[in-house]
């Protein structure tokens, strides 16, 4: 599936994804995804990647872009829904560059809010390990 | 009071804080420090305090570049480590080794789970501040402490209900 989302506006149904290349963001204790992933830094957004018209190839093919750019190993992704996002008066704004990039923004600047709102994001999301070969 | 470095990965404890002066009052800390560095050390009440140390400074390595989460992280600073190392030496006996993370903004993150709905984490700020969230079921609590060397009572209060409960 192609076509350029960049401008359409994200549904609550999307999936969007966190891509993970520090190890110490997963549990290894039952390979969830902790809060701290889901801190917005450089404050006040958090990047994003809408799944939306790609298939899996192609998300993590994204992922590896963002990896090669800093070099770091790609361990995963944090998926989570739109509307886990917009139903904590978080928005999520699609920006044309990189190809399906988003920043989930309206985070309040106080640390403690930002990282109640980052646990409950980690107990909606669902983490997935990069498959090999990929 | 020895604490490790970044350069120098020492692995020790910090002493337990005196409110006494003199030689007596240095004398029990020092004891008392050497207590708890004996019994962490037995690994017998399985506290895990030597590998949460040594995660603690694995962590801060890997983080001490920038951008090293590839969204443009902060490097985690030295003061941030300290403040991190003094935390976790402060943590009273018995309480359960915690994860070790860190956060984009350059936080140091301790994290106590259960399950999704039962977690605490906690951020030392550089400047020494403990900011903590935690779900507790349905429930959630959040905030700011201090870290003066003793761990907050509200603090061991969260890390109980989160373990213990």
């Amino acid at each position: 599936m192609n076509g350029d989302v960049s401008l359409t506006p994200v549904t609550d149904d999307e999936a969007l994804a966190r891509f993970v290349l520090f190890r110490g963001w997963i549990r290894s204790s039952n390979s969830t995804v902790k809060p701290d992933a889901f801190i917005p830094y450089p404050y006040p957004d958090l990047s994003v990647t809408r799944h939306i018209g790609l298939s899996e190839q192609e998300i993590w093919q994204l992922g590896q872009a963002v990896a090669d750019s800093r070099p770091a190993t790609l361990h995963g992704r944090a998926d989570i829904q739109a509307l886990q996002v917009t139903g904590r008066s978080l928005r999520i704004v699609p920006t044309s560059e990189p190809k399906n990039h988003a920043n989930i923004t309206g985070w309040p600047k106080d640390k403690p809010v930002q990282k109640i709102i980052a646990l409950q994001l980690a107990a909606d999301a669902c983490y997935v390990t990069r498959p090999s070969g990929n | 009071m020895t604490l490790a470095t970044l350069e120098s990965p020492q692995l020790s404890y910090s002493a337990v804080p005196t409110r006494g002066a003199g030689p007596e009052a240095y004398f029990i800390a020092k004891q008392s420090e050497e207590g708890r560095r004996r019994l962490r050390e037995t690994h017998s009440l399985g506290l895990g305090a030597d590998r949460a140390f040594e995660e603690l400074f694995v962590v801060a390595r890997e983080c001490r570049s920038q951008n090293w989460d590839g969204y443009g992280a902060s490097p985690i600073a030295s003061q941030t480590f300290n403040h991190a190392c003094r935390f976790l030496g402060a943590l009273p006996l018995g309480i359960p080794a915690p994860s070790i993370g860190a956060e984009p903004d350059g936080h140091l993150t301790f994290e106590w789970h259960r399950s999704l709905r039962w977690t605490l984490s906690i951020s030392v700020s550089p400047e020494g501040d403990l900011h903590y969230a935690a779900l507790l079921g349905s429930s959630k609590v959040y905030g700011t402490e201090p870290f003066f060397g003793e761990t907050p009572s509200r603090i061991l209060e969260l890390i109980r209900q989160v373990i213990f409960l």
